[in-house]
């Protein structure tokens, strides 16, 4: 999990502190919890939602100045192609190419239907090519 | 078997070397216990708060019992809230913002039960708690989630901006969150909705968040809730940020973002 919120966030630290919240969460509400691996994945991505607005200015400025020129999809560069995809996107892309989940999966974390799983991944491709294509 | 773009071959294994650096020597479950400690802490203080806020309410309610009618022959109702001294996760009240005061047995501030769009399966007025029914305003109408008949305890914030407000009850309530400005449009207002749609969100029990359908609003009522800080009312948790307001049912994962920029259902 804290793997996955460093990839939405680029942060160990926000990632450790999305994570540490949605276990605190999880805790509380073991009891009602029907399927607590799901519901803890969709607290750190919208954890990692909000904690990706509140620094969504920085990270455009930072995403624009290291974006690289003329590289392909290095892992050192994923980070930022990652960074400058919309929140959503990005999280699409991180839950089925990192966590492999399927469509229906992704959809009921991010609360969306399948199909509007299957357009997210294939915009947020479609714009991590044109950051290799640069 | 599908062909795949260079791209979608290659992403597993880079988003694998991105985040296998990443270990987990910061998060420990003393860590998590800590910060469900301080979560429980918090909300031990609301609980705290509220109480003595229930109080006042209950005052206030006696008071507009026995004041007298207005001109227009309605009486002034009034809703619960919170303050918390300056520091606590709700600033105090600031008395200067007219808007920002929590509702006064003096203050004609009215507001009826939120109801919830589309459209409506059963008609119900709703009687705020400790107060005279307001019997010339129209029946509300209702739409899943159903509202509670009698909620037992309100809380409502505003956001420091002014632009939204927010009213959360329990138990078995909603949590409804009105703004004034907004970049964005709402969706067609339902053939079935009677009175204005779309300017908020609520939030049930159960499903995704709706937009609203009601004649009245939540805004000008409550506490200032300062950016960064929370605030919990049964299942609920709303979130104050600068880029909006996250309000999330914990029982369910569902919730709504609302800001003048946007707005998520999720």
């Amino acid at each position: 999990m804290v793997r996955l919120a460093f990839l939405m966030l680029g942060s160990k630290q926000q990632a450790e502190e999305v994570v540490q919240d949605a276990f605190a969460k999880l805790l509380e509400r073991w009891d009602k919890v029907e399927k607590p691996a799901a519901y803890l994945r969709s607290c750190v991505v919208n954890g990692c939602r909000t904690a990706h607005r509140r620094h969504i200015l920085e990270r455009r400025v930072a995403a624009r100045e290291t974006a690289p020129a003329h590289r392909g999809l290095e892992a050192d560069h994923l980070q930022d192609a990652l960074a400058a995809l919309p929140s959503k996107r990005r999280a699409a892309i991180i839950l089925r190419y990192y966590d492999d989940l399927s469509e229906a999966e992704i959809a009921d974390v991010l609360g969306v239907r399948p199909g509007t799983v299957k357009s997210l991944v294939s915009r947020g491709l479609a714009q991590l090519r044109e950051v290799v294509e640069q | 078997m599908t062909e795949l773009t260079e791209i979608e071959e290659r992403l597993p294994g880079q988003l694998k070397r991105l985040s296998e650096p990443i270990g987990l020597g910061g998060l420990s479950r003393s860590g998590i216990e800590r910060r469900v400690a301080e979560r429980a802490r918090q909300r031990r203080t609301r609980a705290r708060l509220s109480c003595g806020a229930f109080a006042m309410v209950l005052l206030a309610a006696v008071g507009a019992v026995a004041l007298p009618r207005g001109d227009d022959g309605r009486r002034v109702v009034t809703r619960g809230g919170t303050i918390a001294p300056a520091g606590e996760g709700i600033p105090a009240v600031d008395s200067t913002r007219p808007e920002a005061t929590v509702a006064s047995a003096v203050e004609p501030t009215t507001t009826v039960a939120s109801v919830i769009a589309p459209a409506p399966s059963t008609t119900q007025t709703v009687a705020p708690t400790g107060t005279t029914p307001v019997s010339t305003r129209p029946p509300v109408t209702t739409a899943t989630p159903p509202l509670p008949p009698k909620p037992t305890h309100f809380v409502q914030f505003t956001m420091p901006s002014g632009n939204i407000g927010c009213s959360m009850s329990s138990p078995n309530g909603v949590v409804r969150c009105d703004i004034r400005q907004r970049d964005w449009a709402p969706p067609a207002k339902p053939a079935d909705c009677m009175y204005d749609f779309g300017q908020g969100l609520v939030l049930g029990g159960g499903g995704t968040a709706v937009f609203v359908c009601a004649g009245d609003t939540v805004r000008g009522v409550g506490a200032v809730l300062a950016y960064g800080s929370t605030i919990r009312e049964g299942p609920f948790e709303c979130r104050s940020e600068e880029v909006g307001v996250e309000c999330t049912n914990l029982d369910t994962g569902h919730g709504f973002l609302l800001s003048a920029a946007e707005y998520r259902l999720f």
